[in-house]
């Protein structure tokens, strides 16, 4: 061994002081390189959001981009007093929505699950930016670290997950203000529990004809997840219910449903087609849906919320907390700034054709 | 697998992890085990097959050396302190059989196009285009390394400057290391073998020194050589609309390019080598700061020089027999190295012809550039000159180097070409100077190389002497060193790291 002036203790006081200097540092940097999703994109906010909820909801929703857009929780509170959660991400996948769900089990025992089942029909994820959205946000876990190996595509590393900065270093040439103030000061709300507002317009369109399939069997590993919600919800005594979304594209073809029927038949669950009551929730193509028709604006899924909340209500008895003091007051001032929110994206709308928060600018 | 990936480093601190629980008789296990672990995440067992193949040639080659010795007292694995006296034919058969075999081993893999391109070469010469499908043959990492060191071996078993080892662990954990694997050093067992099969415990220093070594070669490779990579990837991936200078630029990045990413490699396994207490050879001894080529070459690529030289160029009789004889050998010898980094005319021409032409017509001219200094009274030492001479080399080698980088000897040329023509770029062209690497990148590549610059410069004038002498300094910079090439290093997504260039070979 090599003789140090400091001695043993003194080599050992540098080495210490030295890595706690460095992993302090590691967190800084970290804080500041990860990406607040600001911008444009906004929906890598939700998972993280969820956990500035304090309070417990009655119904808790999971599922992709047909969930979090589709159905408005503040507008479930408004006509029922129904508390109600989103849980859902850009292409949430079904082993993730488990993850997810096991995870908010731990926090509270909601009522009624509903799980948008669109996710289904998608086998692996599609890219790396959306594991991100769905894991970045949550806290530290079992759950966490299993949805990551359920579904980390295979160029994507665990260790990035664990130390973000070796995922996000590289964005240390294209950092905003936004990344140094919300690095150490809480990011206001984006969604509204879980959900997307959009108040623009583009009416339904003609989509691009889908290439038919030999084989519409959903993915064995959905199926699996599928029926582990299903039993996480009976062990737990939640409702699960099923539900597709009235999104018109990804086309929702008659092979899907026959397997979801089969599974709800088979395991006593209440399913819905929203598509099937399309007219009956009194949507609109031609002005409630803001992407033609992939997803549903502030309008339709109002109409949407309505609908679904009478069901719900007098399905499963959900309670009106409306007159609960502390809830109402919780909820009511959400409920404000959703209603704000909204009539300042309709004004932006009627003026400019567009919500400029939301179309990326031309330089 | 590769050295730069997050597998590589778990690997590492696993096996730092079992060796000190397996203490000093375990540690060679250990070491073997993690060797194999990476010999199989790297390359595949097609890799493992072939290198065992070679090292069980080797070993088998050395034992027969041994038993038609007439001195049979030459196991044990120590140095002789008497050389024996070469054998008769029988030795000398064994050793013919042993080294065909290994370079037969090394051509079946690597040569197999030699023919095809020496055509294609040709037409080139000619200005046709010689069309033809390449034979595929397994990428074996390692194969040119690794071979070499058994060769080496035999060798000096046959000439009885080594006693055999008997371990067979042994000799495949010195031909089998991880360190070597990928981009060598080519060591000798006189070296690296003993020092694998004695392994001494790390001191802290050791591990001090080794951390700071690898961190060298992370902040060469990750900070540097990637985003140089990236200039020589826009401009040379796109030669014909760039002219003038910036086809220079081109080629001077891509001669720090392939040193900053070799040396960087060399940094990180001599680094993690020494966490093991195991000591390999150096490959680099600041090779730009040479004043001829000769010298550059001895200062660049060592290990590989050094074999070329112990057991070609001086049993051929090296300068000792007169001018001719010299300047064939060293034709023979540039030409083998060459020959080495593959069967591309590129690489033969680019590494190895066009260097004997500079070394052999620098020879020639010694007396002419003599009498010049004596006529003018120009002091041959003075700094000026001593700059220019680098310089002038500094050129030599990158001419050489855009051989190496491109692709077919009519790409090499029009480069060569372009570059004294107008200065232009592509409209569609982006970021500083046109070399598609942004502001922010470009200032942190002039960072790295004046830091590399200047510690370069200090290893010139003061040897091994340590730059920071303080232990508590060096853990600092450690620690320092760690987080630049962290959030400055080109890894993970957003950058398509490639693998180190001499992996290739």
């Amino acid at each position: 061994m090599s003789k140090y002036r400091g001695g043993k203790w003194g080599r050992y006081g540098i080495l210490t002081g030295g890595l706690a200097i460095f992993l302090c540092a590691v967190y800084f940097l970290q804080l500041v390189l990860v990406p607040k999703y600001m911008g444009t994109v906004i929906e890598g906010n939700f998972t993280g959001e969820y956990y500035r909820d304090s309070t417990r909801h009655e119904l808790l929703i999971v599922g992709n981009c047909e969930s979090y857009e589709n159905i408005s929780p503040m507008k479930l509170w408004e006509e029922y007093g129904i508390t109600s959660y989103i849980r859902g991400n850009s292409n949430q996948l079904i082993s993730q929505s488990y993850y997810l769900l096991r995870e908010a089990l731990r926090y509270e025992k909601p009522k009624v699950v509903l799980l948008n089942i669109q996710a289904m029909a998608v086998a692996e994820q599609s890219s790396e930016e959306y594991n991100r959205m769905v894991f970045d946000g949550m806290k530290w876990s079992r759950d966490k670290l299993e949805g990551i190996l359920s579904s980390k595509l295979e160029e994507e590393s665990l260790a990035e997950y664990l130390f973000p900065i070796l995922r996000y270093h590289s964005r240390w040439s294209e950092l905003s203000g936004e990344d140094l103030r919300y690095a150490f000061q809480e990011k206001p709300l984006k969604s509204y529990n879980g959900y997307y507002l959009r108040a623009d317009i583009r009416p339904y369109s003609e989509f691009p004809t889908e290439r038919r399939r030999s084989d519409y069997t959903f993915p064995e590993k959905n199926m699996r997840y599928l029926q582990e919600i299903e039993t996480l919800c009976r062990e737990n005594g939640i409702e699960l219910v099923l539900m597709k979304a009235p999104s018109l594209y990804p086309v929702w073809v008659e092979p899907y449903e026959e397997q979801i029927i089969e599974f709800a038949e088979k395991n006593g669950i209440y399913y819905v087609n929203t598509l099937l009551y399309a007219d009956e929730i009194g949507l609109d193509m031609s002005t409630d849906t803001y992407d033609e028709g992939l997803h549903l604006n502030v309008y339709g899924a109002e109409k949407l919320s309505v609908w679904l909340g009478k069901e719900l209500k007098e399905r499963y008895a959900l309670t009106d907390f409306r007159g609960e003091e502390g809830l109402a007051w919780v909820y009511n001032r959400r409920l404000e700034e959703y209603k704000k929110e909204k009539a300042e994206q309709k004004e932006e709308f009627e003026q400019l054709g567009y919500i400029s928060k939301y179309t990326m600018q031309e330089e | 697998m590769s050295y730069t990936s997050y597998g590589f480093f778990a690997l590492i601190v696993a096996g730092l992890i079992m060796s000190r629980m397996a203490g000093p008789a375990g540690k060679k296990w250990v070491l073997l085990v993690m060797s194999l672990i990476f010999m199989a995440a790297a390359g595949g067992y097609e890799t493992m097959v072939f290198w065992f193949i070679s090292t069980a040639a080797g070993f088998a080659a050395a034992l027969l050396l041994a038993h038609a010795s007439s001195d049979k007292n030459i196991f044990g694995g120590q140095e002789a302190s008497v050389p024996l006296p070469i054998e008769g034919k029988r030795k000398r058969g064994i050793l013919f059989v042993a080294v065909a075999f290994q370079l037969g081993l090394l051509a079946y893999f690597k040569y197999a196009n030699l023919p095809a391109y020496t055509l294609e070469a040709f037409y080139e010469l000619t200005g046709r285009v010689y069309e033809f499908e390449e034979k595929e043959r397994m990428a074996l990492a390692g194969i040119s390394f690794y071979t070499l060191m058994v060769i080496g071996y035999d060798i000096d078993v046959y000439r009885g400057e080594v006693l055999t080892v008997r371990s067979f662990p042994a000799f495949s954990l010195f031909t089998g290391y991880f360190g070597h694997l990928i981009q060598g050093p080519i060591d000798s067992w006189q070296e690296a073998g003993k020092n694998l099969e004695a392994l001494s415990p790390a001191s802290f220093t050791d591990f001090q020194d080794g951390c700071l070594r690898i961190l060298s070669g992370l902040f060469k490779k990750l900070v540097i050589s990637e985003r140089l990579a990236i200039m020589v990837d826009t401009i040379y991936g796109d030669y014909a609309s760039y002219g003038g200078w910036y086809l220079m630029l081109a080629s001077v990045a891509f001669t720090l390019q392939l040193y900053t990413d070799f040396c960087g490699c060399m940094d990180l396994v001599l680094g993690v080598s020494r966490l093991f207490g195991v000591r390999l050879a150096e490959n680099f001894r600041q090779p730009f700061f040479s004043e001829s080529v000769s010298e550059f070459w001895r200062r660049w690529h060592i290990t590989l020089g050094a074999f070329l030289r112990k057991y070609v160029y001086i049993p051929l009789g090296g300068n000792q027999k007169g001018a001719l004889r010299k300047y064939i050998n060293t034709i023979v010898v540039f030409l083998l190295s060459g020959l080495w980094h593959g069967g591309k005319w590129t690489f033969i021409i680019g590494t190895g012809l066009l260097q004997c032409f500079y070394m052999i017509v620098g020879a020639l001219s010694e007396p002419l550039a003599e009498r010049c200094y004596r006529l003018f009274r120009i002091r041959r030492t003075a700094p000026v000159l001593r700059l220019l001479r680098k310089l002038r080399t500094f050129v030599l080698i990158t001419i050489g180097f855009v051989l190496f980088r491109s692709e077919s000897l009519t790409m090499a040329g029009e480069i060569l070409k372009g570059m004294f023509r107008q200065g232009w770029y592509p409209e569609y062209a982006e970021g500083v100077f046109y070399s598609g690497l942004g502001t922010g990148d470009f200032v942190i590549l002039l960072m790295g190389l004046a830091l590399l610059f200047l510690v370069s410069l200090w290893r010139e004038k003061k040897g091994e002497q340590k730059i920071l002498r303080g232990e508590g300094l060096r853990t600092m910079a450690c620690f320092a060193i760690l987080l630049v090439v962290l959030v400055f290093g080109c890894y993970g997504k957003g950058y398509d790291i490639s693998s180190f260039i001499y992996s290739r070979f």
